[in-house]
């Protein structure tokens, strides 16, 4: 018998009171990590999507010259006689200190053609580099291309050459077979030529120039602008542009998300320790005679305070515990209904439950302090009364 | 000197701007081994000075010495101490904790020592056997008898081997036949050894302490002294 068993038998004995302390730090505990599993889900989302859907990195010669404007990104030296890059460049690429962050990297070499005797742009492309770094790309019709002399067209030029799904075209002086239209995208795809890169460079002849280096790097926690000056060192007479834009948007986005959540939780966590705070203090109210008791018997002030705020650090745990379980769990099945994604991939983080219960006994300890001093500045002749 | 000595102790209550004298310029003294009844009719000033004795209130002047222990100079932790290691409380309301079981409530006194727990119910189970519930140690104080109960409440008071019982109306609250078994317990104790100091109101069981010490408005009452038998 030590004072955790009186603390223990107490709890047992006051079912109702407890539950309702242990529901309200559950609740509070549970919203607060509920926000922040979310918030971290959410941030994992947008990076994960934003690694997978398109270049964040476009690396062009630095010649002045023609340009043209592709996929957001100013091609330089279209049509110049000045540098082109090299397809050997892209080995430098596997060489720099972030490489393994670079997950797709998919030259180009756009220039000028005729299809059919009409002028159009072409993008040689590696074509399984290019649908992996390009998932937004659907085709209209037909099928990927599975040799050099296949191509693909973007949807307004199939339609202005009408030109579908395994016609025979002629590209400059060959003839290729279009084996499939790209679905409408709003944007310069559709009027483009898509080729085998090998196969455009002997058209364009320019064996083996590339004008563009589009790459995908999985950034979420790279330093972008670290990768910049990287690739800008192993291909030298080259701009790099990250393309971080749309990542500082969202990444700020989640940033206001993640304010709010801590606010919001410090909130609840402070309604928390108010429950906590008058329940104990309800609860030395009602255990006056015992704690008039205990003091006649020989305990200690200290003793009485460690009753008290081991009842509440007690609570604290359980709360914490329970709270984390219950906050991990229920973003899992409400997300698809409140925020309508179905996507969201959450973790068991041990650290997260640690500091749950942690900062749940934390609060449920500081919120007992005072009527734990309450309790131990009980005088016991009074508290006793019909003594 | 006395075991215990109450020089000239006056206890003042104040309630709100007008003050109530429980106690006025008490003295007397109690020897070790002594049985002591304290009578005197309600707020006569017993219970107070009862409380006074066992260090749970601090006179208004005065001096108060047990066993060569000068309470008034000690900190609120070490009156706690006091009573811990000197005195056992048995009271009217028995006083037990309802969630605890009759060994818990046993063990109450001790269970801020450092003993082992296994040290500390061989104590408990030994004192309760003393007084007849041996046999049931793990009973809530719901399941028991007012008897019963008030002897758990003896076994508590006696759990830590005090030299003092400080008994408050310990028979108040039980009928006759269970009055006088409680007082049979409280003479063993006392021919044990201890000093028992009881408040009562009933004649039949302040007949049977040593001494009576009657209390008439906060003073000491001189005339009906009662020594029974020493």
């Amino acid at each position: 018998m030590n004072l955790s068993n009186i603390v223990i038998n107490n709890i047992r004995r006051r079912k109702n009171k407890v539950a309702f302390l242990l529901i309200g730090l559950i609740i509070s505990t549970a919203t607060a990590v509920s926000l922040l599993v979310l918030g971290r889900a959410m941030t994992e989302d947008i990076t994960r999507r934003l690694d997978e859907f398109g270049a964040n990195m476009a690396v062009v010669p630095a010649t002045e010259g023609l340009t043209l404007s592709y996929g957001g990104i100013t091609v330089s030296g279209v049509n110049s006689q000045g540098r082109h890059m090299r397809e050997s460049d892209l080995e430098n690429l596997k060489k720099i200190k972030n490489a393994a962050n670079l997950s797709i990297i998919a030259p180009k070499l756009a220039g000028q053609t005729s299809i059919n005797g009409t002028t159009a742009l072409i993008a040689g492309v590696r074509m399984p580099d290019e649908f992996r770094l390009k998932k937004w790309w659907a085709l209209a019709e037909g099928r990927k291309p599975s040799a050099p002399e296949e191509i693909i067209l973007g949807s307004q030029i199939a339609h202005t050459l009408n030109l579908k799904a395994d016609s025979v075209a002629r590209l400059g002086e060959t003839d290729v077979v279009v084996s499939g239209v790209l679905g409408e995208m709003g944007n310069q795809d559709d009027g483009m030529i898509f080729a085998d890169l090998a196969f455009t460079q002997k058209l364009l002849g320019k064996p083996g120039d590339i004008s563009l280096i589009e790459m995908a790097a999985l950034c979420s926690d790279c330093p972008i602008e670290e990768m910049v000056k990287q690739v800008t060192v192993a291909l030298p007479g080259t701009r790099v542009k990250a393309m971080k834009e749309s990542l500082s948007l969202k990444m700020s986005a989640m940033k206001q998300f993640h304010s709010f959540a801590f606010g919001v939780s410090v909130i609840i966590m402070l309604v928390a320790g108010m429950i906590v705070l008058t329940t104990m203090m309800s609860s030395v109210g009602e255990r006056k005679k015992e704690i008039g008791l205990f003091r006649a018997v020989g305990y200690r002030r200290s003793h009485i305070m460690q009753i008290v705020l081991m009842e509440a650090g007690l609570m604290g745990i359980f709360g914490g515990l329970f709270g984390y379980v219950v906050g991990s769990i229920v973003p899992r099945y409400a997300a698809p209904y409140l925020m309508h994604a179905n996507e969201l991939t959450f973790h068991i983080d041990p650290f997260v439950g640690m500091v749950a219960i942690v900062a749940s006994a934390g609060i449920a300890l500081l919120s007992g302090v005072y009527p734990a001093v309450k309790a131990a500045g009980l005088d016991p002749a009074e508290a006793l009364r019909d003594f | 000197m006395a075991f215990i000595e109450v020089a000239n102790v006056t206890k003042t209550y104040q309630v709100g701007e007008s003050s109530f004298t429980a106690l006025d310029d008490v003295s007397l003294t109690i020897e070790k081994g002594e049985f002591v009844a304290i009578m005197g009719p309600s707020g006569s000033g017993k219970s107070t000075l009862l409380t006074l004795l066992g260090g749970l209130n601090r006179p208004t002047s005065g001096r108060i010495v047990v066993d060569n222990l000068d309470l008034g100079p000690l900190s609120q932790e070490q009156l706690s101490d006091f009573r811990r290691e000197y005195l056992g409380f048995v009271f009217q309301a028995f006083h037990l904790v309802p969630y605890l079981t009759v060994a818990e409530n046993v063990m109450l006194p001790i269970a801020v020592e450092k003993n082992m727990n296994g040290a500390k119910r061989v104590r408990a189970v030994k004192v309760l056997e003393s007084v007849g519930l041996g046999s049931k140690l793990d009973r809530l104080p719901s399941q028991l008898s007012g008897g019963e109960q008030e002897r758990v409440a003896i076994a508590r008071a006696l759990v830590n081997e005090p030299m003092v019982i400080l008994g408050d109306e310990p028979t108040g609250n039980l009928d006759t036949k269970t009055g006088n078994e409680i007082m049979a317990g409280l003479e063993r104790l006392n021919a044990a050894g201890k000093t028992v100091v009881m408040v009562t109101h009933n004649p039949e069981n302040a007949a049977r302490a040593h001494r009576i010490i009657n209390i008439r408005d906060g003073r000491i009452d001189n005339a009906p002294v009662t020594c029974v038998c020493v």
